[in-house]
């Protein structure tokens, strides 16, 4: 149990390394403010200025060139093939020279265009604080009415028509392009009219490029516009940006002396307080690696520190931080009854009731018999969990006397029990007799998969009470809803039923000793988790917005138990707590695995491949602790 | 099956034991009625499936008779052998030549995922079959971190295979450009009528060969000899014979397949087989006897990820096009299903059982989807409906497993005491 010296020396230099680059950090942020500073950044801006302006230059003996080789290419005879490559290289080639011999030019300034420079970055700057203002006032009105920021949703019904589509192709799905504005904000009349206001400058600035370079025509300079303009100022710019601006253009090469590692610091100060926390982060690990690893376990261990990671990473790549906040709040909240599902089952000795599905099932169904009767709001709430709780009962009772026939492979059983009942729905959701046209299949019978809760039962206890903290914005409602699903749970468990059934789960050789009747303890837990599961099914949905049906209850089962285990469960073994903790984490772990992916590389459909790993992952570990006592 | 002509059979138990069995094959005829599709089409069908599919399910077999219950993780050897199309097709490899070349990256991979399939599904015995599912599902995040991530980023590949202006392989591979499609299938393909009079022949044969030399009973010979020239009886008639007029045999494939039972059957003679069944039957027994209980696990895991990997090679050269994605994701749950449609069950297996299994359940998946639009007048009903049975089938075999086992241990407590 003790910490090694090696480990010592480890976390020491890890500590070392961590104030070292608080040091740098501190003081590159304090240059920040300096005189010095902002005079090398403002050479370096119009170093970017002019290299925009020169930009359709650029593409235009770009374009000679390619003409030039295609021409070339035609004249030789070359194939299809060789023609793309050659052409493609020269115009390379084209470019690389063009701006060589142009960039020269770029450092050029005269006071002149000085002047127009900060003019036009007046004007602009007094343009977006209007328009930030603008922005602001609308995204608070709205925030009244409609769901939060957009959460990014990866998992919805995760591999949900897999089984359906058989052999068909897959769809692009997984490949889709990520939206940057959903809001829908548009500027007003007089911002537009603010903006064009700013022309005389811009003019004047351009007048004064083509001063300094006769060659930009005034048709070249016509198209540099925008981008010059953008160059001078863009939404939202700061230090980083204006810096990588001018790094992008080669702007370094007008920098003396040390300015450019100077400004290279100042620019990564932020990032370097924030990989100072990565390594304090790794000191601590390593100095107490032994004793935290072995009161949390490996994998807990192993996903807490990719938690911290990925917390480093955000601030990296400079992410909305209380944006995130408010996704994982929404998440644990949304997920949170659906993981409490897990908790009875492992109490009463069932391991992870991966049966959940049936559960979700009856949820799912007296929700959209509540839509069919075309009701909504708070009636339609309590109607659907209402009918919903009635509906598990039988059927989790009925789903308990199975698995007590079963005893020691239930998991492997209600896997596949689970998995029957899904695809037997699914023929259910087709051949039942609903008929509201809301809900039914344009062309034919037959539920729709997917249902929009908008209007119904969309958002009613995320927006309740929902208020906004430093730019958090809490799901009030929805936290308050589980924390009192919790409380429930936490009261019967001190119960003299919730006794007995935990002493039945833990024990049952002794509990059948004690007088308890273990069977009917298996047969309250199963259908109390079977009940937790279709209530929680219809506070994700209503805190998704969507409700999917058919092949979309599958994995719940999966996702549930991977977050209970992750939260400190074992599969026999479970509080109240693990099932918070580990709904946080897990969540907490995909809602930013998500934003700093697409942060990282611009791929989406790395989080579904995260949350495959990582659920299954910790699913696989908990197993091999269960299974291992197996005998020879 | 053979049971069936043992004398002083037990009807009822046999009945109990097959019962998935009938089930299937009364839903089957049923089935083949209310769809109305042609027969023709129906046999050729069930014949293309057949030859997809078979190896596959015939490499679930080892680790059934290990006592491993079925081996879901074989969806693992499916993915190596995905790679090793992938880089068959981008080095340009055509023909039986990139079958053999995928074949060879395959078994090294599945070996070595064979080994870790097998060491972990050692920690967590009497677990087997969801820990080897959940084992997929977690490789199949693996491989999709591969290929959309670390092929074409990492590993280079060329345009042939990767999406031009995006990371990762594409979601389709065409297998006609390499003429890898059918490249195993094709080499060799005569009719059904043809193979059927080849292999009744064949048959008669060496039942007659294996008679004479004392080594197959005078039962079993008249037996197997009746059974063959009955088929061919049967086939001769004219009402069925031209239903079998578009189905045509890969011969290759076929002597794969057969290859690969003729395996499962010897390695049962071997001292291997025999710890394999001494494994399957008592851990404990086979512990004390001396045998190292994890490393025959091991092994059998092992023979059968590497076979699944092969199958699934022949699985895709037959389709023509490679899911990158999602070719792997169905190959444990049907080849499950379908074996134990055969009258498999998680503890007992054989090559005919597997046969039997498969070729009924792939004449459901045929004709279930016409089934169902009769029915319901809705294809997707069908579609459903096949799906519930895959998952059904397994439920209702790991429930009647564990019943027996159940019922066992308390005959045997109830003896003791």
């Amino acid at each position: 149990m003790k910490t090694t010296v090696s480990q010592k020396i480890i976390a020491g230099l890890c500590f070392l390394v961590a104030l070292a680059l608080v040091v740098v950090g501190v003081w590159g942020l304090a240059l920040r403010q300096s005189e010095g500073t902002f005079k090398t950044l403002d050479k370096m801006c119009s170093y970017s200025v002019m290299s925009a302006a020169h930009q359709p230059l650029v593409e235009q003996r770009v374009k000679e060139a390619s003409n030039k080789a295609y021409d070339h290419a035609q004249a030789e005879g070359f194939s299809r093939n060789q023609r793309r490559d050659y052409v493609a290289q020269q115009e390379v080639l084209a470019r690389e020279e063009a701006l060589k011999e142009l960039s020269l030019g770029f450092g050029q300034t005269s006071p002149g265009y000085e002047e127009a420079i900060l003019a036009l970055d007046t004007g602009l700057q007094g343009y977006f604080e209007a328009l930030h203002k603008e922005e602001q006032a609308f995204l608070a009105a709205k925030g009244e009415a409609a769901p939060p920021p957009e959460i990014i949703q990866e998992d919805a019904a995760p591999e949900a028509g897999a089984d359906v589509a058989l052999e068909a192709p897959i769809t692009e799905d997984v490949i889709r392009p990520v939206i940057d504005d959903l809001t829908g904000f548009v500027p007003s009349a007089a911002l537009k009219a603010q903006l064009e206001g700013l022309t005389p400058q811009a003019d004047k600035l351009l007048e004064e490029i083509s001063l300094l370079h006769p060659q930009l025509t005034t048709e070249l300079l016509a198209s540099a516009r925008q981008p010059v303009m953008d160059a001078v100022r863009a939404k939202g710019d700061n230090f980083e940006t204006i810096y990588d601006r001018g790094i992008k253009a080669g702007a370094d090469s007008v920098l003396t002396g040390r300015d450019p590692l100077m400004m290279r610091m100042v620019r990564e100060a932020e990032n370097l307080l924030y990989l100072a926390f990565g390594f304090v982060v790794l000191g601590f690990s390593i100095y107490y690696f032994k004793p935290v690893v072995k009161r949390l376990g490996t994998p807990r261990f192993i996903i807490l520190l990719f938690f911290l990671l990925l917390i480093m990473l955000a601030g990296l790549y400079s992410i909305n931080v209380p944006n995130m906040i408010t996704n994982i709040l929404q998440r644990l909240g949304m997920y949170g009854v659906l993981v409490l599902a897990m908790l009875p089952g492992i109490q009463s000795g069932i391991s992870l009731n991966m049966g959940m599905p049936i559960g979700i099932i009856s949820g799912l169904l007296s929700t959209v018999i509540a839509l069919e009767m075309n009701m909504t709001g708070i009636s339609a709430l309590v109607f659907a969990m209402g009918v919903g709780i009635l509906l598990a009962i039988p059927v989790g009772y009925a789903y308990g006397l199975l698995l007590n026939r079963i005893k020691g492979s239930e998991m492997t059983v209600s896997t596949y029990v689970g998995f029957s009942y899904v695809s037997l729905f699914c023929i259910f959701w087709m051949l039942l007799p609903f008929r509201n046209a809301k809900l039914t299949w344009a062309l034919g019978s037959g539920l729709r998969v997917m249902h929009n809760m908008a209007g119904n039962i969309g958002g009613l206890l995320d927006n309740f009470l929902r208020f906004e903290v430093l730019g958090v914005s809490v799901p009030t409602g929805l936290l308050l809803f589980l924390l009192l699903c919790c409380l429930i749970m936490y009261l019967f468990e001190r119960s003299r039923k919730g006794v007995a059934m935990i002493a039945a789960g833990s024990n049952p050789a002794f509990a059948k000793a004690s007088g308890i009747n273990v069977d009917h303890m298996r047969l309250i837990g199963t259908t109390l988790s079977t009940v937790i599961a279709s209530v929680g099914i219809i506070v994700y949905s209503q805190s998704f917005g969507f409700m999917s049906l058919y092949m979309g209850p599958q994995q719940m089962g999966f996702i549930a138990a991977s977050a209970i285990l992750i939260g400190g469960a074992t599969v026999s073994k479970a509080k109240v707590f693990h099932v918070i903790l580990g709904t946080f984490l897990f969540q907490g772990v995909l809602a930013m695995g998500i934003q700093v992916a697409n942060a990282m590389i611009d791929v989406s459909g790395l989080s579904e491949v995260i949350r495959i790993l990582i659920s299954n992952g910790i699913i696989l570990y908990a197993l091999t602790q269960a299974g291992g006592k197996g005998r020879e | 099956m053979s049971e069936l002509n043992r004398p002083g059979i037990d009807i009822g138990k046999h009945l109990k034991e097959y019962v998935v069995t009938y089930v299937f094959l009364i839903l089957s005829v049923v089935f083949i009625i209310i769809s109305g599709r042609p027969m023709n089409d129906i046999l050729f069908q069930i014949m293309s499936r057949l030859v997809r599919n078979l190896f596959i399910v015939l490499s679930l077999i080892i680790p059934i008779i290990t006592g491993m219950g079925i081996n879901f993780a074989i969806t693992i050897g499916a993915m190596a052998a995905q790679v090793g199309m992938l880089l068959a097709i981008n080095w340009s490899i055509t023909g039986i030549t990139g079958i053999l070349v995928s074949a060879l990256i395959t078994a090294p991979l599945a070996g070595v995922f064979g080994f870790l399939i097998g060491s972990l599904l050692n920690k967590m015995k009497g677990q087997e079959t969801i820990g080897s599912l959940i084992l997929g599902y977690f490789a199949n995040g693996a491989y999709q971190l591969l290929f959309l991530f670390v092929f074409g980023m990492i590993i280079p590949l060329n345009t042939k295979v990767t999406i031009v202006g995006a990371t990762g392989v594409r979601n389709t591979l065409d297998l006609t450009i390499n003429q890898l499609q059918g490249a195993v299938d094709g080499v060799l393909r005569i009719h059904f009528s043809t193979a059927l009079y080849i292999v009744s022949g064949l048959i008669v044969v060496i039942g007659l060969l294996l008679f004479l030399t004392r080594r197959m009973s005078r039962k079993r010979f008249i037996t197997l000899a009746v059974l063959a020239l009955a088929s061919v009886g049967v086939y001769l008639l004219p009402f069925v014979q031209p239903h079998f007029a578009n189905v045509h045999v890969p011969v290759i494939t076929f002597i794969l397949v057969g290859l690969l039972c003729l395996f499962n059957a010897g390695i049962m003679k071997t001292r291997l087989g025999q710890q394999f069944r001494a494994v399957g039957q008592s851990r404990t027994v086979a512990n004390a006897a001396g045998i190292n209980v994890n490393r025959v696990r091991l092994i059998a895991i092992i023979i059968s990820t590497v076979f699944a990997g092969w199958g699934q090679i022949l699985f895709i050269q037959n389709l023509g096009t490679l899911q990158t994605y999602s070719a792997h994701e169905m190959v444990g749950l049907y080849a499950g299903a379908a074996i134990l449609v055969g009258g498999a069950s998680i503890n007992r297996a054989t090559n005919g059982q597997a046969i039997i299994g498969c070729l009924l359940f792939h004449t459901l998946f045929v004709v279930a989807q016409d089934a169902g639009t009769v029915m319901f007048g809705n294809p997707v009903v069908g579609e459903y409906f096949r799906v519930f049975l895959c998952y059904g089938v397994i439920a209702v075999a790991l429930v009647m497993h564990t019943w027996r086992t159940h019922a066992a241990a308390g005959k045997k407590s109830r003896l003791q005491a």
